[in-house]
């Protein structure tokens, strides 16, 4: 299996030279193979997020290297990469515009991508069917629906062009357990359906969510990497003393 | 709670109402005016208000109730032009500010900060004085002056809402700057801005009318309140009534707006509802 | 035993809307209540109604809560006094946003202590270096002398339990108290609670989401839907024997930490 993304070297700082610099980042590396699913965990401020940000390129990084698809990511366009990386936030109602309709949010990026006004609706009606939404909520203010559906929209806009990489940054963490499960229950969908075509990176800080959920872990604490393998090896025989406390942690 | 909302809405509709009412009046001021506001006649000068003119004749036997009338027309327009000018122009800037950052958004900020440092009316005189006298170089002076405010306003709020989901959501999207700006800024920041600037309409009034009082506003003949009340200073003793009818018209106009401005304030604040 | 305090049948209405309803519950000396349902189960609106917080258009519009025998509803202000603080403290989830930001923590509170009794500040200092002796703090000195977000997250929120403590409420009242925190920080959080509990004989209500929080602390556990108690027992037999459907399918939907094959 090949890799579909490398993080190579990751360094980020914040503040840099002020009194307030905040090494986010420290040589951060780790890789995700095409049709896997990679959870990422760590504390506040471990940079779970901050990894994300540089791989979707919402934030700078000070050095290093993101390898999407073998092609480094300092030669893909904008527009190219958001073709390949999408992301799902933690707060579903607010990652859509209270004026616009969840159908024009999801169809956004295909719109942009120069598809016809009606193809577009066509495709977005069907986005949202299949992430389990009727497709009526085409016409629906973000307001006006729970936050799990807000968050089933918000995955149907990440998968407007289908993309190869899927990062969910604490996705499912705003939402009530019964809705989580149902969100989960939704993803392990769509991996089934795309098979190797889909890979995800699942930031959380709920260890036993990421331990049911994905294959691989990456457990991360101030910015540095602390360990990463086989999600039930990690979580069940961790090595390094950080997880052992972390999860031991768990109630 | 409930109350409450029905009665700013309630006061919402009244002072906009008043506000319509007053712009109507002054598109068609040609057609209200009893008599040519600018035809002179020097037997009838400087009449005390009576029933042949309501509001009496200036020191050339000018009816005052069609000057004022009249009037209305370059005070209310040309401040409306006057704030919608500095809107958008302090909206644009505020946002270039706000999205860019770094040292456009420090360069902006400093000369807006230099203006804010002047007291405006005394900067708005000597850039006025500069220009030369006349309505138009009136407003060119006062809008020099009033546009940092806006251009802050909206700086900030557009570096608020810059840190949302959903403006991260639509640039992984592929939404470029321009699309972003319309369609996903400026309607979530527009509403404190209008607030700010119907609030503003009765200031910049009273500013004109100041700059055309000390005469470099409007020049006369034309009928300009501010213009009217300085060409009529000097008779405050013998006939204050030439003073007092364009001072009360802004009054009136400044009230309505500064009403309104109070009352869409509370009802586009949802805790004040 | 003895209730020290009960909720009975009680109905809670924001303005014409129903919040929770029949809601009859009691917590003896010592015992911690787990109150756990999603979003929008009333959960939080059941503890403010007995501190008198529910807001504006807030009503408990049938029932009773009953304080010792004596009932918390339509209580003066003045006498609100009196039993906000010395009878039942409060923790909220964001305990940091509830201190003043602009001045030290201990002077804070010690106007705390100081609104509800006469103390000269030399017996406030040996009086909170007590209880935060007990309660398992090290250096003390720096936190006192702190400002607000000189301490961590985690750190304000363990300080928000000692402020709810500084007056030796009988019942205390947690408003997901440790929603906000991370794992390792929470544990923390629930020893504290669970050591308030062992040495003051503290009995707490508890409000959450996490069902691994009230796992760990409670003894009886009040599960809660649409405003409606749907099962209520011992906190072992709901979680791992619960009898209704809805409490199943919530308990099925938490994930839990596999740690051997």
């Amino acid at each position: 299996m090949d890799n579909i993304l490398e993080v190579k070297n990751l360094n980020c700082i914040f503040n840099k030279g002020r009194k307030t610099q905040v090494n986010a980042l420290k040589d951060v590396s780790f890789e995700l193979k095409a049709g896997e699913c990679l959870g990422i965990i760590g504390e506040s401020g471990s940079g779970k997020s901050t990894s994300a940000r540089i791989i979707t390129r919402l934030v700078k990084a000070s050095d290093g290297e993101v390898v999407i698809d073998g092609r480094s990511s300092s030669d893909i366009s904008n527009k190219e990469l958001y073709k390949i990386v999408q992301m799902v936030f933690q707060t579903p109602v607010e990652s859509f515009n209270p004026r616009v309709k969840l159908g024009d949010g999801v169809g956004e990026s295909l719109r942009n991508n120069g598809v016809s006004k009606s193809e577009t609706k066509e495709r977005v009606e069907k986005l949202l069917v299949e992430c389990g939404l009727p497709k009526e909520y085409y016409d629906k203010y973000p307001h006006e629906v729970s936050g799990g559906e807000c968050q089933r929209a918000a995955i149907a806009r990440a998968l407007a062009n289908e993309p190869k990489i899927l990062i969910c940054d604490e996705a499912t963490s705003s939402l009530d357990v019964t809705v989580q499960k149902e969100i989960i229950a939704l993803l392990n969908g769509i991996r089934e359906k795309r098979g190797s075509d889909i890979s995800i990176m699942f930031i959380s800080h709920d260890i036993a969510l990421v331990q049911q959920f994905c294959d691989k872990v990456v457990v991360m604490n101030k910015g540095q990497v602390v360990e990463k393998g086989d999600a039930n090896e990690i979580i069940m025989n961790s090595k390094e003393d950080y997880t052992k406390k972390l999860i031991a942690s768990v109630l | 709670m409930k109350k409450m909302k029905i009665n700013t809405k309630k006061k919402l509709i009244f002072f906009g109402t008043l506000a319509v009412l007053l712009l109507v009046f002054s598109i068609f001021s040609e057609y209200l005016t009893p008599y040519d506001p600018y035809e002179q006649d020097l037997s009838i000068a400087k009449q005390a208000p009576s029933a042949e003119h309501l509001l009496g004749t200036d020191r050339y036997g000018r009816d005052m109730l069609s000057r004022v009338i009249i009037g209305s027309q370059a005070s209310i327009y040309s401040t409306l032009i006057l704030v919608a000018v500095i809107t958008i122009i302090g909206t644009i800037i505020g946002i270039i500010c706000g999205l860019s950052g770094k040292a456009v958004d420090v360069i902006l900020m400093r000369i807006s900060d230099i203006f804010l440092a002047f007291p405006g009316l005394v900067f708005a005189l000597a850039i006025a004085g500069v220009l030369g006298g006349g309505i138009h170089n009136a407003i060119i002076a006062l809008a020099a002056v009033s546009w940092p405010k806006f251009a802050r306003l909206a700086r900030s709020q557009t570096l608020a809402i810059k840190e949302t989901a959903f403006i991260e959501a639509s640039k992984l999207s592929g939404t470029g700057v321009f699309k972003m700006v319309f369609k996903h800024i400026l309607p979530n920041i527009i509403g404190p801005i209008l607030v700010t600037a119907v609030l503003d309409i009765g200031t910049m009034m009273m500013e004109l009318a100041g700059l055309s009082f000390l005469g470099l506003g409007a020049k006369p003949p034309i009928a300009e309140w501010g213009s009217m009340m300085s060409d009529a200073r000097s008779m405050l003793a013998t006939a204050p009534w030439i003073v007092m009818a364009p001072g009360i018209a802004i009054f009136i106009s400044v009230m309505i707006f500064n009403l309104l401005g109070d009352t869409l304030r509370d009802f586009a604040d949802p805790k004040g509802r | 035993m003895k209730n020290i305090i009960s909720y009975d049948n009680v109905e809670i209405k924001y303005g014409d809307n129903i919040a929770v309803t029949d809601i009859s519950f009691g917590v003896g000396k010592g015992e911690i209540l787990g109150i756990v349902g999603e979003s929008g189960s009333g959960k939080s609106t059941i503890i403010k109604a007995a501190m008198g917080l529910l807001g504006e258009g807030g009503t408990v519009s049938g029932g009773d809560i009953l304080y010792n025998n004596r009932s918390l509803l339509n209580v003066s202000k003045k006498e609100r006094l009196n039993i906000n603080g010395p009878e039942l403290g409060m923790i909220f989830q964001f305990a940091g946003s509830s201190f003043c930001p602009v001045r030290k923590i201990g002077t804070q509170l010690y106007e705390v202590v100081k609104a509800h009794k006469d103390i000269s500040k030399e017996e406030f200092h040996s009086q909170v270096n007590e209880l935060l002796d007990k309660l398992g703090f090290e250096d003390t000195v720096r936190i006192l002398e702190s400002y607000p977000n000189e301490l961590s997250g985690g750190m304000q929120q363990r300080v928000g339990i000692v402020a709810a403590m500084l007056l030796n409420p009988k019942v205390l009242l947690a408003d997901e108290p440790t929603s906000a925190m991370d794992v390792t920080i929470q544990k923390q959080a629930v020893e504290e609670m669970l050591k308030v509990r062992d040495v003051f004989g503290t009995s707490i209500i508890l409000v959450t989401h996490n069902i691994g929080v009230v796992n760990a602390m409670a003894d009886n556990l009040l599960v809660l839907r649409h405003g409606h108690i749907v099962e209520m027992g011992k906190t072992d037999d709901v979680i791992n024997n619960p009898s209704e459907d809805y409490t199943k399918k919530l308990m099925e939907a938490v994930p839990r930490i596999k740690v051997s094959n």
